[in-house]
């Protein structure tokens, strides 16, 4: 990216064109017979400046207005189908500011490609979360030799590069979550040290240079091992679950805010009807003090829970269980829950009282409880897999393993609702390059995925390119 | 072809407002000069002309067919059905017999891939009756796929067939199911079919119709494309609060400039072709404010005006020199290879 003058007075912006090596199957070039390039404002469906090039011409856009919130999207053709598609974040651009240096992946769409970015370490059990800045954050996980790492790493799609920021408390299976004003907060899991569940808070920022900020602060209500958290609609955090290492789990949940530059933890004073470990928390809508559902998880005695219960955050207290209590019909563990565009809930995944993998999808509603919704495909993975929802809704399923202890897989799938009548589909996408399991994924602010860790030794970071569609 | 004189353009008042018209088939470079124009003088444009219905996007279904053959089956559905959706309004206007059997025969072998074997076949019979030639490569697709189609192909051999007539207004170009017909008549197997007929100086019209009988008759009844009348332009004008507009109306490779009051009074008319910069010429002519009256120099504002200009420049250019911005912007990508 470069400030030059083309003309005596204009200004070239020149967002610079990021994409897999060539030669791979996610290239985006060589073959293309055309590319449009595209001038929006974020989320707008309609074009400020548009133009389409053929093989050989220059491309460029002239006349780009001044303005917050602008996006490039790039767009290539073959045989006049749309094969690759990249765009930017937003970025603004201002007569009294120098041109904004904006990163585009541009690769074929539903293909993933690696980057040309080195990680820190092999990162096995890692957690990744994406930041307001539309960054992805990779934290946690083992090395190579085992060991816990301790490396933050930021992986900025602005500029197109992963880079290891701060250093944070060294524990395992951490929770993570963003309280309202953006920030991450990082709790519980086990001390890799004294190996007791960890009070440790940290309350990471980072600032417009990209540097982190980690500030750490103890709080004993947060020694939690296996809990988890979800963001509420006005930006609370609330921590369900989870308890000390081999001891039962806590019934009360724990609320975090933002206070200023600090954090203010506080302990509430409802019950879990059934105390658990490993359950999932999902926010049903986005709207004013939407309910959370809990699913899932171990109970007391070590037993997959079937029974989910509902948090309600403006009375801060949990659903009667006597008026709400939908089971699942099939009581797991190590799950993942995600929301779907309808506000259903799909569960997916994990292990049941048996300790076998599951590989039915539960597909929940607050009208009908949880019903069925098919099987994953074979070759996808049911635990230790990545699940991530795309912009158009859908969602991808990556890697994994079929069974615990079982081999990692390299297939990944797509998940959505069928527009005509509702039922769960999964098909098939592009399999990842290598194999991986326990690895970590986030959606950033351009709509790819990246997707780090998860094998023995550090191997490459993979970027997958979704369809244009819930892109602009 | 020339500007025809109007002798009073000189003396017109600049008009607040260029009305534009101008049917489909008109170049959209002379809607964008017009507005150009215009805009140069300060006037608001207004395009009045009617938006010309879009055809079929045959791009989606070759983009549905790409997606089909990379295994995204759910995206070249979602595509495919798109694409049917819009074929009854515009009766597969843009599609031509293989392109609307394709678009059938992938969403039926996307919906199998799918599972979804009963609404598969409803499409595999359409694509079959549209075009009952088609057959599959045993090299590309499944057995089943073949094998469907095969069946359904045989099906609709044997179902019965019965005579569509189209009747249309005389220059019409008829098309059914993508395949243009001269006379308008068809023996087609009994079920749904798509018409389309583009008629001169009608809105392109379409539809869906079932052959359900031995014979069917169809009346093509396409929307006259006409522009607003004099009464439109001046209650345009008063909506706008325009004391004077410039209506800009394009009818046979022609342009009619006209500049008239709000209270009907015409002050100036052309009519010029659209090609080149007759129109725009014209509009600017119209546009340009009255010359000043002749008066001694030293009293004329004019003088004082461009002195106390000059004195400003002197300041306000250096300073404005050193500002970048005034220049265009241009977005240039870098880091593309070599295509």
């Amino acid at each position: 990216m470069a400030l030059a003058a083309c003309g005596p007075d204009d200004v070239i912006v020149a967002p610079v064109v990021d994409g897999p090596a060539p030669g791979s199957d996610a290239a985006a070039f060589p073959d293309l017979d055309e590319v449009v390039i595209t001038l929006a404002r974020e989320g707008s469906a309609s074009d400020l400046l548009s133009a389409s090039f053929s093989r050989g011409e220059t491309i460029e856009l002239r006349g780009a207005p001044e303005g917050d919130a602008l996006v490039v999207h790039l767009t290539g053709r073959l045989n006049g189908g749309d094969v690759a598609y990249g765009r930017t974040c937003a970025f603004a651009l201002d007569s009294e500011e120098p041109p904004p240096t904006p990163h585009l992946w541009f690769a074929r769409t539903v293909k993933w490609g690696d980057l040309d970015a080195s990680p820190a370490a092999a990162r096995r059990g890692g957690r990744a979360i994406a930041y307001r800045d539309g960054s992805a954050l990779f934290l946690g996980g083992d090395d190579a030799s085992n060991l816990p790492v301790t490396a933050l790493e930021r992986f900025d799609p602005a500029t197109g590069t992963l880079t290891t920021v701060e250093d944070v408390f060294s524990r395992r299976n951490a929770t993570l979550a963003a309280i309202g004003d953006g920030r991450v907060i990082v709790l519980g899991g086990v001390d890799s040290l004294s190996g007791m569940a960890s009070s440790r808070l940290e309350v990471i920022e980072i600032d417009g240079g990209g540097t982190a900020r980690v500030d750490p602060s103890d709080h004993a209500g947060l020694a939690r091992a296996d809990a988890t958290a979800v963001t509420l609609s006005d930006g609370r955090v609330v921590v369900f679950g989870g308890g000390p290492v081999g001891g039962a789990p806590l019934a009360e949940p724990v609320e975090i805010a933002g206070d200023g530059a600090t954090v203010a933890v506080r302990e509430l004073r409802a019950t879990m009807a059934v105390p658990r470990r490993g359950a999932t928390a999902t926010r049903l809508s986005d709207d004013l003090g939407a309910p959370v559902l809990i699913a899932g998880g171990l109970d007391g005695a070590g037993a997959p829970v079937a029974q989910a219960e509902l948090w309600r955050p403006l009375r801060e207290d949990f659903a009667d269980p006597f008026t709400f209590a939908p089971a699942m019909r099939v009581p797991r563990a190590r799950h993942t829950a995600v929301r779907m565009p309808d506000g259903s809930v799909l569960v997916v995944g994990g292990v049941d009282t048996t300790g076998l993998p599951v590989r039915a999808m539960e597909l929940f509603t607050v009208d009908g409880g949880f019903a069925d919704a098919g099987l994953l495909p074979p070759g996808a993975g049911v635990v230790d897999a990545s699940v991530t929802t795309l912009p158009d809704g859908r969602v991808l399923i990556s890697g994994g393993r079929e069974t615990i202890g079982g081999d990692p897989v390299a297939g990944a799938y797509i998940i959505n609702l069928d527009p005509l009548d509702g039922s769960v589909d999964a098909v098939t996408t592009d399999r990842l390059t290598m194999a991986r399991a326990g690895h970590a994924a986030a959606r950033m602010c351009d709509g790819t995925v990246v997707l780090l860790g998860g094998t023995p030794l550090a191997s490459p970071v993979e970027r997958y390119e979704p369809p244009p569609l819930g892109r602009r | 072809m020339g500007v025809a004189p109007t002798g009073i353009a000189w003396a017109a008042p600049a008009a607040d407002a260029v009305l534009y018209w101008a049917p489909p088939e008109t170049p959209a470079a002379l809607r964008v000069r017009v507005k150009s124009a215009a805009e140069a003088h300060g006037a608001a444009f207004v395009d009045r002309s009617s938006p010309a219905p879009k055809p079929a996007d045959p791009t989606r279904i070759a983009a549905a067919v790409t997606a089909y053959d990379e295994l995204r089956f759910d995206e070249a559905l979602a595509l495919l059905d798109q694409a049917a959706g819009e074929l009854d309004r515009t009766g597969a206007a843009g599609l031509d017999v293989a392109r609307l059997a394709e678009l059938f025969l992938y969403r039926g072998l996307a919906r199998i891939q799918l599972g979804q074997p009963a609404r598969a076949w409803d499409d595999l019979l359409i694509a079959a009756r549209i075009d009952p030639s088609r057959v599959l490569d045993p090299a590309r697709f499944p057995p089943r796929a073949i094998e469907q189609l095969e069946r359904a192909r045989a099906e609709v051999a044997a179902a019965p067939r019965g005579a569509l007539r189209v009747t249309a207004p005389a220059g019409c170009v008829i098309s059914i199911d993508g395949a243009i017909s001269g006379d308008g008549r068809a023996e087609l197997p009994h079920g749904a079919h798509w018409v389309d007929a583009a008629c001169p100086e009608h809105l392109p019209w379409g539809r869906r119709i079932v052959v359900d009988r031995t014979a069917v008759e169809v009346a093509v009844a396409a929307t006259m494309i006409a522009p607003p009348g004099d009464d439109d332009a001046l209650i345009q004008a008063r909506t706008l609060g325009a004391a004077s507009v410039i209506e800009v109306t394009v009818l046979g490779g022609a342009a009619r400039v006209r500049h008239s009051r709000s209270d009907g009074r015409e002050l100036a008319r052309a009519l010029v072709t659209i090609d080149g910069d007759a129109v725009t010429a014209t509009i600017d002519r119209m546009l340009s404010p009255p010359p000043p009256p002749r008066e001694k120099w030293y009293r004329s504002r004019w003088v004082w005006a461009t002195g106390g200009a000059l004195a400003a420049a002197a300041i306000l250019v250096p300073v404005a020199l050193r500002d970048t911005s005034d220049g265009d912007r241009v977005i240039r990508p870098t880091g593309l290879p070599p295509w």
